[in-house]
């Protein structure tokens, strides 16, 4: 009885936070863009194998944007259209996977510093201050330039540059709620402290977390694409953005669409998710509801 | 307040030990050995080991930390593995161009960025929000190295108006300070607006109105001031990350400034290089913030008053 009363009660919140979030137009025309980006990275197969998008063909080189090869082909006569699809699975795989094993490292800090406190939460927060003197771009250059050039290790390094911002956050949602009756009569009952985390700390400290990740993505992808454009991402000769931008500054002179076209890509991917983000900041935070 | 400075400054101490330590390990977990990127290929084996040899290579991890760190104590930054010249010397070319270049820019975007988002807010949902809003969301996701290659496609490439690389000229600065500006003044121009939103729906803002003040004393004396202070704080933060973190602008217009240095650094697993790199940026930033903080409290009487309290 009261189980299904919680859930109707749950699904009521859901429903009014997706009602919130659709009134947003901006918000609405994210995620019609990132449903476009999702689509052609899923089924990017269907178009053109990845083998296609990285195998050479002289004889088409250079080509500009015809019905044959909407986005034109590069130096080495592969269809741009076909490495811009393919770049588009890298960096979304790419930016998802760093935005959540930093969100989850970042959450587990953050909320485990508050829940216990004391000397434990001044060495984490301390070590955050390390991480964050250093500016995220170079830090991850530095865990990349350590590691190994690799996608894992550059989603590694993204992760662990990007997680004080996580651990932060997490904390001070925590920290508004560590300190409440219903965390004391917890314990009190013998609850252990991680499912006093897990289902008393965490729901009630979850929305900053998803703004700031949902935020996150978006960074992610300018990163992945600058780090590559820089030669420290995804190894070459894969079709990630930056790389292929990177790839095709010699020749922009006389063939601009080489730039234009992954160019527009990433900023279609990253404006998407933001504002999806800004659309769930003002979905979930119930104080700039008008 | 004197107070809570020194005590910021004595702060700063252990986080930059712990950088230094971080730092050091990640450079000395990069692959390879100093010796073979600093002789290059031709080196003979024994070359090498008289190198490595010459650079402490061979003595354990935490010595050489240790020794690393003695040396800092009396301000001596070491020598570089591939030029063989002292850091110190190179970084007192490079950390200029950066301030420069770090300065410069955020100076440009505020200079764009506050009224434009000063004028967005107050307009809300004209035509006048809607586009600079827009334009600024668009630029936000933009790469800072492909607007930089369309700018330098546009101005250097087509009309042969304005270098794409080198600082020999100050206005050989003007592209990448374009770009730069182009995505950290459309930062500054989201963060004005919506704290300007903020701030003119406040009752103060309704007592100041109904007064009988006009329009303009009200926004830009008594509504601006007060939505100022995020605007500082992220000003701030964006020119400590600018002192080393535009590697990209840096390196696509061969600006040869801090975060170019530092990465080719790592690159050639170059550890005084990265050292004194990391350690002069990681100290410039926290410089930065707390100046910020000093600011703030300057600007903001509630913020001087929390201070007071706390001694």
């Amino acid at each position: 009885m009261t189980d299904k009363k919680e859930k109707t009660k749950k699904n009521s919140q859901i429903k009014e936070i997706a009602r919130r979030f659709f009134k947003s137009k901006l918000a609405t025309l994210g995620v019609i863009l990132f449903a476009i980006v999702l689509f052609f990275a899923i089924f990017a197969n269907l178009f053109g194998s990845y083998e296609e998008s990285i195998t050479q063909n002289i004889m088409e080189k250079f080509q500009t944007p015809s019905a044959e090869h909407w986005f034109g082909t590069d130096n080495y006569g592969r269809d741009l259209f076909l490495r811009c699809i393919h770049g588009a699975r890298i960096s979304l795989i790419i930016s998802f996977s760093a935005s959540i094993l930093s969100a989850v490292l970042g959450t587990i800090a953050g909320m485990t510093a508050a829940y216990y406190g004391g000397k434990y939460e001044s060495l984490m927060m301390r070590l955050m201050d390390v991480f964050s003197a250093v500016p995220t771009i170079l830090l991850a250059i530095c865990f990349v330039a350590a590691l190994g050039a690799s996608s894992t290790n550059l989603v590694i390094a993204m992760a662990l540059a990007r997680t004080p911002s996580f651990t932060r956050i997490a904390r001070g949602a925590a920290l508004t709620v560590v300190g409440q009756e219903h965390i004391e009569a917890a314990r009190c009952g013998g609850t252990s402290d991680l499912r006093i985390i897990l289902r008393h700390i965490f729901p009630n400290a979850m929305a900053p977390v998803i703004i700031t990740f949902t935020g996150n993505i978006s960074s992610m992808i300018l990163q992945n694409a600058s780090m590559s454009f820089l030669g420290l991402g995804v190894p070459a000769p894969a079709p990630e953005w930056g790389a292929i931008i990177s790839g095709a500054k010699g020749f922009m002179r006389n063939f601009p669409h080489m730039v234009w076209f992954p160019g527009l890509c990433i900023i279609i991917a990253a404006l998407s998710i933001s504002l999806i983000g800004d659309g769930l900041r003002d979905a979930l935070d119930p104080r700039l509801k008008s | 307040m004197i107070k809570y400075v020194l005590k910021r400054l004595l702060m700063m101490i252990p986080v930059l030990i712990g950088v230094s330590l971080l730092i050091f390990l990640l450079v000395n977990s990069v692959p390879g050995d100093p010796a073979s990127y600093a002789l290059g290929a031709d080196a003979t084996a024994e070359q090498i080991q008289a190198f490595n040899e010459s650079i402490g290579y061979y003595d354990p991890l935490p010595v050489r930390y240790f020794n690393y760190m003695k040396d800092l104590l009396r301000f001596d930054f070491g020598t570089s593995y591939v030029s063989r010249l002292p850091v110190m010397g190179e970084l007192s070319v490079k950390v200029p161009i950066s301030i420069i270049v770090a300065f410069t820019a955020i100076a440009g975007s505020l200079l764009v960025g506050i009224p434009l988002g000063v004028l967005s807010a107050v307009k809300q949902y004209s035509l006048l929000d809607v586009i600079p809003t827009s334009m600024a969301i668009c630029l936000a996701s933009a790469p800072s190295f492909w607007l930089g290659l369309l700018l330098m496609l546009e101005f250097s490439l087509r009309h042969q108006w304005l270098p794409s690389f080198g600082v020999e000229k100050p206005w050989w600065f003007i592209l990448p300070m374009l770009t730069l500006v182009a995505i950290y003044g459309s930062n500054q121009m989201r963060l004005t607006r919506s704290s300007m939103l903020e701030t003119i729906r406040q009752d103060y803002i309704s007592t100041v109105r109904a007064k009988g003040a006009t329009e303009r004393v009200v926004i830009w004396r008594h509504a601006l001031k007060n939505a100022l202070l995020p605007v500082i704080t992220a000003a701030g933060n964006n020119f400590g990350i600018l002192l080393g973190g535009a590697i990209v602008t840096e390196t696509l217009f061969s600006l040869p400034g801090l975060g170019t240095f530092i990465v080719n650094g790592v690159k050639q697993k170059d550890v005084p290089v990265v050292m004194g790199g990391t350690i002069t940026l990681a100290a410039l930033f926290a410089f930065v913030m707390l100046a910020v903080d000093v600011i703030y409290a300057f600007a903001d009487p509630r913020v001087k008053a929390r201070y007071k309290k706390m001694k």
